[in-house]
């Protein structure tokens, strides 16, 4: 299990190393000198010169990603061109709101999409079977941006039960939850039952029930078990979804997350910071998609066997 | 000789029948007995209508930019000519929904251009020539498919800067990855069969065998992921857009509407309630359009 886990983060490795050249390739592209951004128009060409050599942009592209990546790994991801502070302090600060955000929207997503997906299946083409896959239609198809204003309507200015913005307290985080929350409940529902309903006609259900196995036994036993895969899959794949979700969601309740700083950054044309939150981002999608391999490959024994056998595999070999 | 050409057309004739059972055919018949996705369809193509004749029954000018200072916040219903209201400039709301449909249909459709023709050629090169362009390929593949997809389209936002055009290439470039993916597996379970020995014995060049006879058979599921990409590129628009990095103000544009409309939610809600069901709209029609594809693609999958 361990080399299964050391080698699939051996193979992020270089994901990593892609996404953050990708990232530093494009930002490259972007119009506007920096010099002039932290100068400001009025200085001489010379100190515009100076700044450059000072900060090493004359250098190629791939030099400086080398440097960058240095630097990095150092814990060090440059200075802000708008502040001036260091770009990592500045993402510390902000990240837990978005990750906090998008953890509890993922829970949420879990425990409502997962055993309604479950219902919906068993009791196919019932009413309710249609009314949740209607929902989940309409939760799919709707901006998350545009539910949560809904949200707001609804709950902040018409009832009055609900902060419309702001962090000040935990109510502050009920709306955007169910905001970022409603697509992946829905995705979540919808994959659910269908790798339910293609389960629960296989030969080995039919078997678990001649046996005169109890129907919950046969259901959460026998085919949930093994429509899990796909389902924990979207899981990791929509807590990606739900962190760059966020990101737009923060916008409609003010949250000063990592999604406000990142899109403020993209505006003031913030170079460092726009690379250093993209790549928080990336890498913290990629991390927890990993997590949740593992967790799969630490429940299903037929991944175990899987492994187990490459590896004696080797060696008699 | 009349004999000998009738005995050609009967003969043409009996292809073309034999043509007609081809796979979009049977997929059409199963897709026309599905009432929702026809709905879904019919939905798409009447809003399709409606956007691109927009010009007929309105003046864009003087209908979605001009302002109207004196005609400000005018409720839906309040004013003969406005059915769903003015906004704070005084302009009316629906034929502001109206062209902002043209665009978010215009970027929806000509993004899945721009991911359909270069996933294509990705997927389609990786699966056919296999082992090390396939592996090198798809490896560059999983590393953009580590970035959440709005956030690939807002970093090459700010790299391009916003406009149309760069909208559109940022989006289709962020949906290229996932894209090239379905190609990929898609050709790959039609490479083995006896048709494509046969072109490659015939002595078929490599492109003709790719895009002559792979392809095509290979559209199935590459048509549904296009259909929800479509739906997806929709409901991004419009996410870049709320966010202030696509389309901005005065272009009446869904996401650009409604982020205008945040800040008069209080006291003029109404105005955030068109752009938005506007857009539930064409993503329903859609992902119903998609699912029933999806069906009738593979029946066995139905149930």
């Amino acid at each position: 299990m361990s080399r299964y886990i050391f080698r699939r983060l051996l193979m992020l490795v270089p994901v990593v190393l892609g996404v953050a050249l990708f990232i530093f390739a494009v930002m490259d592209f972007t119009p506007g000198d920096p010099a002039v951004m932290i100068l400001g128009e009025g200085a001489t060409e010379a100190e515009y010169a100076a700044l450059h050599v000072k900060l090493g942009l004359n250098d190629p592209l791939l030099v400086r990603y080398a440097r960058y990546i240095w630097n990095a790994l150092h814990g060090d991801f440059g200075v802000s061109y708008r502040t001036g502070l260091p770009v990592f302090q500045e993402i510390a600060s902000r990240l837990p709101y978005t990750f906090v955000l998008a953890v509890v929207s993922t829970i949420i997503a879990v425990t409502i999409g997962l055993p309604v997906g479950v219902f919906s299946a068993v009791k196919q083409y019932s009413l309710s079977d249609n009314f949740a896959l209607g929902c989940a239609l309409l939760l799919t198809s709707m901006p998350t941006f545009w539910l949560a204003m809904m949200l707001v309507l609804g709950f902040s200015m018409k009832m009055r039960w609900l902060p419309a913005m702001g962090v000040a307290g935990w109510k502050n985080f009920v709306l955007p939850a169910i905001a970022t929350a409603s697509s992946s409940t829905a995705s979540l529902l919808r994959m659910t039952r269908s790798t339910m309903l293609e389960v629960i006609r296989q030969d080995y259900i039919r078997t678990a029930r001649a046996k005169g196995a109890k129907e919950s036994r046969v259901i959460f036993d026998h085919a949930l078990r093994n429509a899990l895969l796909p389902v924990v899959t979207l899981i990791g794949v929509n807590f990606g979804v739900a962190l760059g979700g966020t990101i737009v969601i923060e916008q409609v309740f003010a949250i000063p997350g990592l999604g406000q700083l990142m899109v403020n950054a993209i505006r003031t044309k913030d170079t460092p910071m726009v690379i250093a939150s993209l790549l928080f981002t990336a890498v913290i999608a990629s991390l927890i998609n990993l997590l949740v391999d593992i967790l799969y490959a630490y429940i299903d024994p037929r991944l175990r066997a899987k492994f187990t056998v490459a590896k004696r595999r080797k060696v008699s070999a | 000789m009349t004999a000998e050409n009738a005995q050609k057309i009967s003969v043409e004739n009996r292809l073309r029948q034999y043509k007609k059972k081809s796979q979009m055919r049977t997929i059409w018949n199963r897709l026309k007995k599905n009432r929702l996705a026809i709905f879904g369809l019919a939905l798409f193509l009447v809003m399709l209508a409606v956007v691109s004749t927009a010009d007929i029954y309105y003046n864009y000018e003087q209908d979605a930019i001009a302002q109207h200072l004196s005609l400000r916040f005018k409720g839906p219903g309040q004013t003969a000519g406005h059915p769903l209201g003015t906004d704070q400039y005084g302009r009316d709301v629906l034929a502001r929904v109206i062209y902002g449909g043209r665009i978010s249909m215009f970027v929806g459709l000509a993004t899945i251009c721009v991911s359909l023709s270069l996933g294509s050629l990705i997927g389609a090169t990786a699966a056919y020539y296999g082992g090390k362009v396939d592996n090198i390929l798809m490896r560059i593949m999983d590393v953009f498919l580590a970035i959440p997809n709005i956030l690939m389209a807002i970093t090459l936002v700010a790299a391009f800067g916003t406009s149309l055009l760069n909208l559109i290439l940022a989006m289709g470039l962020a949906g290229t990855p996932k894209m090239s993916r379905i190609v990929r597996s898609s050709v790959l379970s039609i490479i083995g069969t006896d048709y494509i020995e046969a072109a490659r014995a015939y002595g078929t060049s490599d492109m003709r065998i790719i895009f002559r006879h792979i392809l095509p058979n290979a559209m199935g599921p590459i048509l549904v992921q296009a259909t929800q990409t479509v739906a997806r590129s929709v409901i991004t628009v419009s996410s870049l857009s709320f966010i202030g990095l696509g389309i901005s103000e005065p272009t009446p544009e869904w996401g650009a509407m409604l982020s205008a409309a945040k800040s008069q939610l209080r006291y003029h809600p109404y105005l955030a309630i068109s752009p938005g069901i506007a857009i539930v709209m064409v993503v329903v029609s859609l992902t119903l359009l998609g699912d029933g594809l999806r069906d009738a693609m593979d029946p066995r999958l139905k149930n």
